[in-house]
């Protein structure tokens, strides 16, 4: 426990001074109206997919847990179903949990009449199998839209929802990656001189788990855990670098994003012999919250093939659902339905021209 | 007598030369579109590609400095100026406004609607009474083709010269 312990709380300080560090150097380059983009690799802006064009993502999330990685494999497909409705569905394959909840999840001691319920074997860098997680859909309707030259400001609604039932065994809900349910929030994007900056504000209510964690002797216990509603914030800036000016559709883009995540949750329920065991003396099963720091570097070419890499730090608290530093990489691009026009046309440039 | 045949087929061709390039003048060759909202060459593309999807456009060339966009139309392609507002707001950005260049073949009296070579009848708003002749700019006024503000400041104008506004038809002006 105490190892563990130390092992989640170990560098935040150093993370936080870089993060600290980087925001101010954001700032100073916000300040002189740098060029920012809005495709943002972990939030979704209010903007939308365009009507009727298919939009494929493959992404990939690894991080060291003690001395093996865990990882996940994921594919999206997004389609723009209205012009302001885009709707996506994600399906993923991960080696993040095991096929059962952890053995000896909640034990218990007795003192007089009192019963004190514990966690005292939590597992870290044991190897799983890849499991298939689930499928997570997620639906955007922009109702806000303030359009002028080189600039917007956009509101969306959004709402998701998840069947991915895993072994999860962390207060912390995660649609995408570890638990079922459902949640909603609402979304604002800001853009004036390809200055660019989003804000995320949402919900996450989480349907319980049901499943067995193996006590001391091997016997499978049926096992529930109602995992904490959650509320999120997410705050995402992102830049253009290159180019400084477009000429045409073949140049490659290079943007660089910092996107700030954030989540507080309320702690876990197990329920065991029909105990409702709260609280579980562990911060796995606690109530938490956290904002990780995310880093990120993306390549578009011939305005659509999209590249993201991203490092995910954890800049005030943690989340004890994963370990730092959160690897991301992810490919991107839009399938227009009329591309063959496009393609049969010859090399076209963006022609400047007078009015 | 062979001369003379000779001198008819000429007249004749030359005049269904000049025929032939005045049908070819009497309608919309090119339009300008300024989009609204939009900053990122991906989105640009987008909406070049929703322009493209339409029958009687043959290339569109976006400028992403400006994001002003230039469209070149179909030879005698009935235009549909409604269907361009709305490639555009399904590509997820606005028109910030469209204008199109016709060049009348005879003198039209702007006093009355005007059928040109696209789907819906022309009324000239603040050009009442003015002979239209030669090329002319026309700028479309509605709430699909400018920012909700300017098209409500135009709105009594429209509707002092040409009634009460009919979907079905296209409002312009002439600078």
């Amino acid at each position: 426990m105490l190892l563990k312990n130390n092992l989640i709380r170990q560098s935040i300080p150093l993370q936080k001074q870089f993060g600290v560090a980087l925001l101010i150097i954001l700032i100073s380059l916000f300040s002189r109206t740098i060029e920012a983009q809005e495709l943002f690799p972990h939030n979704e802006p209010a903007s939308n997919v365009p009507k009727g064009v298919f939009g494929i993502r493959a992404f990939y999330k690894t991080y060291p847990e003690v001395d093996l990685m865990r990882k996940m494999y994921a594919l999206r497909v997004m389609y723009g179903l209205l012009p302001r409705l885009t709707v996506m569905g994600t399906i993923s394959v991960t080696n993040h949990h095991g096929k059962d909840l952890p053995p000896d999840l909640v034990t218990h001691t007795h003192s007089g009449n009192q019963t004190t319920f514990f966690t005292n074997n939590i597992q870290r860098g044991i190897k799983y199998p890849y499991q298939f997680s689930g499928v997570y859909l997620y639906a955007k309707y922009r109702f806000l839209t303030f359009d002028r030259k080189n600039k917007h400001f956009r509101m969306a609604l959004y709402a998701d929802w998840s069947n991915v039932g895993v072994a999860h065994d962390e207060a912390e809900p995660n649609l995408m990656d570890d638990t079922k349910g459902y949640g909603g929030g609402i979304i604002a994007t800001y853009l004036k001189n390809h200055f660019a900056v989003s804000f995320t504000g949402g919900f996450i209510k989480p349907k319980y788990y049901e499943g067995y964690s193996p006590d001391i002797g091997g016997q499978k216990v049926p096992t529930k855990i109602e995992y904490g509603r959650a509320v999120i914030y997410n705050l995402s800036f992102g830049y253009l670098i290159y180019p400084k000016k477009y000429t045409d559709y073949n140049q490659t883009n290079i943007n660089l994003y910092v996107e700030f995540i954030g989540k507080s949750f309320e702690a876990a329920k197990v329920t065991q012999y029909g105990f409702i065991n709260v609280p579980i003396q562990t911060p796995l099963l606690e109530k938490g919250n956290y904002i990780e720091l995310h880093p990120s570097a993306q390549a578009i070419f011939d305005s659509n093939f999209r590249v993201d890499i991203s490092v995910g730090l954890p800049l005030i608290k943690r989340s004890f659902a994963r370990f730092y530093p959160v690897y991301y990489i992810g490919i991107q691009r839009y399938l227009f339905p009329n591309a063959k026009k496009m393609r049969n046309r010859s090399k076209m440039k963006m022609q400047k021209y007078n009015e | 007598m062979i001369k003379n045949r000779l001198h008819i087929k000429t007249i004749i061709t030359i005049a269904l030369v000049i025929m032939s390039i005045q049908k070819g003048l009497a309608q919309f060759i090119t339009a300008e579109i300024g989009v609204d909202g939009l900053t990122c060459s991906q989105c640009s593309r987008s909406v070049e590609m929703s322009l493209l999807k339409l029958v009687f456009v043959k290339d569109v060339q976006m400028d992403l400095e400006s994001t002003i966009g230039k469209i070149i139309f179909k030879a005698d392609a009935k235009i549909s100026f409604k269907k361009i507002a709305k490639a555009i707001n399904d590509a997820g950005f606005s028109v910030r406004y469209l204008k199109a260049a016709y060049s009348f073949k005879n003198s039209y009296d702007t006093s009355n609607f005007i059928p040109l070579n696209a789907f819906g009848l022309f009324c000239f708003v603040n050009t009442k009474n003015k002979e239209l002749n030669g090329e002319v700019l026309l700028t479309f006024l509605g709430k699909e083709f400018m920012p909700k503000q300017q098209y409500n400041k135009w709105k009594i104008e429209i509707k002092k010269t040409c009634g009460e506004i009919n979907k079905e038809n296209y409002y312009v002006y002439t600078q």
